[in-house]
């Protein structure tokens, strides 16, 4: 599987400076960034979505979960040669 | 409930229960934009792109939905973050997206959602249902018939 280029960086940045304040504050929610700007809180990623679209149109913006720890998936099937496993 | 019973399609040589061994829990799946994002496309007098119809694979071993990358940048998505998948290698970092799918000629609802951006390369298979849209529905394998149930 190709890895994509790493992307939201100012985003991130963005988000971690806030991040203790939304952790107290709204810990579960999702938070919505385009560049430095902070576009609010959701209680859903659908919910952020909207908003997004909506304030800054079809462009690349950051949903960010509002949790201390990453998320990590697992998706085996990709991995084990059932489907289209490739590097 | 609703419930809807699934029969793979019927092949003169191959009996039900290898027939579902052999191709697994499949569905068809229609990938398309999300609501708002088709309203705001509609309001610029935009087109809104077709969607993209082919498989769903159900798959008990994945934790989340997937869906094929290249069939996402065709609907025009844009990735709304990035997300680690676990590998035997280490952890891949893959875009995520928000996305609309529906499926065709059963009663199971449309679902609007978050989908990891996959590189599938497997010709129909569009999609991967993971254990974030099972966690809604009940699914039962009858291997001996050749059929699988979902209720949601």
């Amino acid at each position: 599987m190709n890895q994509p280029v790493v992307m939201f960086e100012e985003e991130n940045k963005a988000f971690e400076s806030r991040k203790e304040e939304l952790l107290r504050l709204c810990e579960g929610k999702f938070a919505l960034f385009k560049g430095s700007d902070f576009g609010g809180v959701y209680d859903t990623p659908q919910s952020a979505y909207s908003a997004g679209i909506e304030k800054y149109g079809n462009v690349e913006f950051l949903i960010k979960p509002i949790s201390k720890q990453p998320v990590v998936e697992h998706i085996p099937t990709l991995f084990i040669g059932s489907i289209g496993a490739h590097s | 409930m609703p419930i809807h019973n699934v029969y793979p399609n019927k092949h003169p040589a191959i009996s039900a229960p290898d027939l579902l061994q052999s191709l697994g829990l499949v569905v068809d799946v229609e990938i398309s934009v999300p609501a708002a994002l088709s309203k705001a496309l509609q309001g610029s007098g935009s087109k809104v792109p077709l969607a993209q119809l082919g498989d769903a694979l159900i798959d008990t071993g994945a934790s989340c939905c997937c869906v094929e990358e290249a069939a996402l940048h065709a609907l025009g998505l844009k990735p709304i973050g990035q997300v680690d998948v676990a590998s035997p290698n280490g952890n891949r970092m893959q875009n995520i997206y928000v996305a609309r799918l529906s499926f065709p000629g059963t009663p199971i609802s449309p679902l609007e959602m978050q989908v990891v951006g996959v590189q599938l390369n497997q010709g129909k298979t569009l999609s991967l249902i993971g254990r974030d849209v099972l966690r809604h529905w009940v699914l039962v394998y009858n291997g001996p018939m050749g059929c699988y149930t979902i209720s949601f």
